[in-house]
């Protein structure tokens, strides 16, 4: 998502409680472009396991829907108490939120019920936010108190909300006999970022993750849940793939390119021809990591990443289309396309629009796609589900 | 003696291009495996970027150049013989 000011990165980090195979935690995060907006909902829900995740999902899904439609929080927070099952055995129906609204000026609403504090991390220290409580009624007599707090985001504020499996691990042991608690995920979190000033979200993200888990021995005790949103520098990265359709354009391809302040992958065997005849770079190709399934990469100097064209491409978008998490495994050419492209917050696409005439025999296999319609569908994953702001542009 | 052994005799280059890797250039990859004894340490196999006969409409993938010639339709049998001869006339 992108603002004037900055590029908001949020990256979620979750575990389940030992020996559950749900989490009951959940957390969503939507991208509205035509507001320049971004929503983050975290819910816990009541125990642990399938009811738990059935109450999180909800209540996150709920919540994102009526914040995304302006609705007045009061109705938000009074129509997921009311919609929520009631659990058989304790007689309440009850999952936790926090919402996160932060619009396209940097103005950060934020509402919590019952889950850990939301962290606002500035300049070495946490803003202490001004909590405006509301009560809201609910059907059984309990009546919730929400808190309604607002903050205007500044260029390299973090935000950080967890759930409770986070602040509440370690809890029980002689160490920390009541859990790892706000202060101290805040002292942890002020060394982190000491340590390493420009640490990405997702890496935030995930050393706090890894700490809670250390705290409660390798077995967490309850579901644990990290969101970490970083208002930051874009990290860019251009991808370009395909011959341009007139040739004159070749030298401007070479040239965007190769003055183009980030990472730079080439997709595609021809492009990367052009691109080496116009820039008086040579290619070459490694034959020593055999992989039947894709091309090998190729290296020259200055580029992050060369593959071959279509066929990466195809993968490439099947993976995004399948990862459930930010987190890539093997090393193949398109899980190292995929890794550098989620690295990116901001992603050029330069699209060349010729068509390769071999690849229309009807005779090949199917993966052999038009360029433009998997660039396309690359971009729509990109955006939608890991909020990286996209432009292509076709030459 | 042994500096002319070092050195490897025959270079062989394999299309990595869409068309060519689709139509078995990929077996191509492993050529190395395959290859005789007496031919071992004398060939030196590397990738190239596709080499563009793909545009033409006769079929000749997987396309390949032994010391810059070209030999289409190749297989690693085919590789291998046409090393062989290569060889065997040098040897003559």
């Amino acid at each position: 998502m992108h603002n004037r000011r900055f590029y908001i990165e949020a990256e979620l980090c979750q575990e389940r409680k030992a020996l559950q195979n749900v989490c009951g935690d959940a957390c969503e995060s939507r991208k509205l472009k035509e507001e320049d907006r971004l929503i983050t909902v975290l819910s816990d829900g009541l125990g642990s396991g399938v009811k738990a995740n059935i109450l999180a999902t909800m209540t996150t899904s709920m919540a994102l829907q009526f914040t995304a439609k302006n609705d007045p929080l009061e109705h938000t927070a009074d129509f997921i108490m009311n919609t929520l099952p009631v659990d058989s055995k304790r007689q309440i129906s009850y999952s936790t939120f926090s919402i996160l609204d932060i619009n396209c000026f940097g103005d950060a609403n934020i509402v919590e019920f019952d889950n850990p504090p939301v962290l606002i991390y500035r300049d070495g220290n946490f803003v202490s936010l001004q909590a405006e409580p509301k009560r809201i009624r609910r059907s059984d007599t309990l009546s919730a108190t929400v808190l309604y707090s607002h903050v205007k985001l500044q260029k390299e504020d973090r935000i950080i909300i967890v759930s409770d499996g986070i602040t509440q691990s370690g809890m029980g042991s002689s160490k920390m006999p009541f859990g790892w608690g706000s202060e101290g995920l805040k002292s942890f979190t002020q060394q982190t970022i000491n340590n390493q000033q420009n640490i990405s979200a997702k890496q935030l993200a995930r050393k706090i993750m890894q700490r809670a888990k250390a705290n409660d021995a390798d077995q967490f005790k309850d579901d644990a849940s990290c969101q970490v949103i970083y208002c930051r520098e874009p990290r860019k990265l251009v991808l370009a793939s395909g011959p341009p359709y007139y040739k004159n354009y070749d030298a401007v391809l070479a040239e965007r390119l190769v003055n183009f302040g980030g990472a730079k992958i080439i997709c595609g065997g021809t492009t990367s021809k052009i691109i080496s005849r116009e820039l008086k770079r040579d290619i070459s190709i490694e034959l020593n990591n055999y992989r039947p399934d894709l091309p090998p990469v190729a290296q020259m100097e200055g580029i992050d990443l060369i593959t071959e064209g279509i066929l990466t491409l195809g993968k490439v978008s099947s993976i995004l289309e399948q990862l459930t998490n930010t987190k890539v495994k093997g090393e193949g050419p398109a899980e190292q396309m995929v890794k550098l492209l989620l690295d990116s917050d901001s992603i050029l696409i330069l699209a060349g629009t010729q068509i390769n005439n071999a690849h229309q025999d009807p005779n090949l296999p199917v993966e052999l796609e038009i360029r433009r319609n998997i660039i396309k569908k690359i971009a729509s994953i990109l955006e939608d589900k890991f909020l990286k702001t996209i432009e292509i542009e076709y030459l | 003696m042994s500096d002319i052994l070092a050195i490897p005799k025959y270079k062989v280059q394999i299309c990595c291009g869409t068309m060519c890797y689709i139509m078995g250039g990929a077996e191509l990859h492993l050529l190395n495996d395959s290859l005789p004894t007496e031919l071992k340490n004398k060939v030196n196999i590397e990738g190239i970027p596709c080499i563009g006969n793909c545009n033409h409409d006769e079929k000749l993938h997987p396309c390949v150049l032994i010391n810059n010639m070209p030999v289409n339709n190749a297989s690693t049998h085919k590789i291998i013989k046409h090393l062989l001869t290569l060889e065997e006339n040098d040897l003559l």
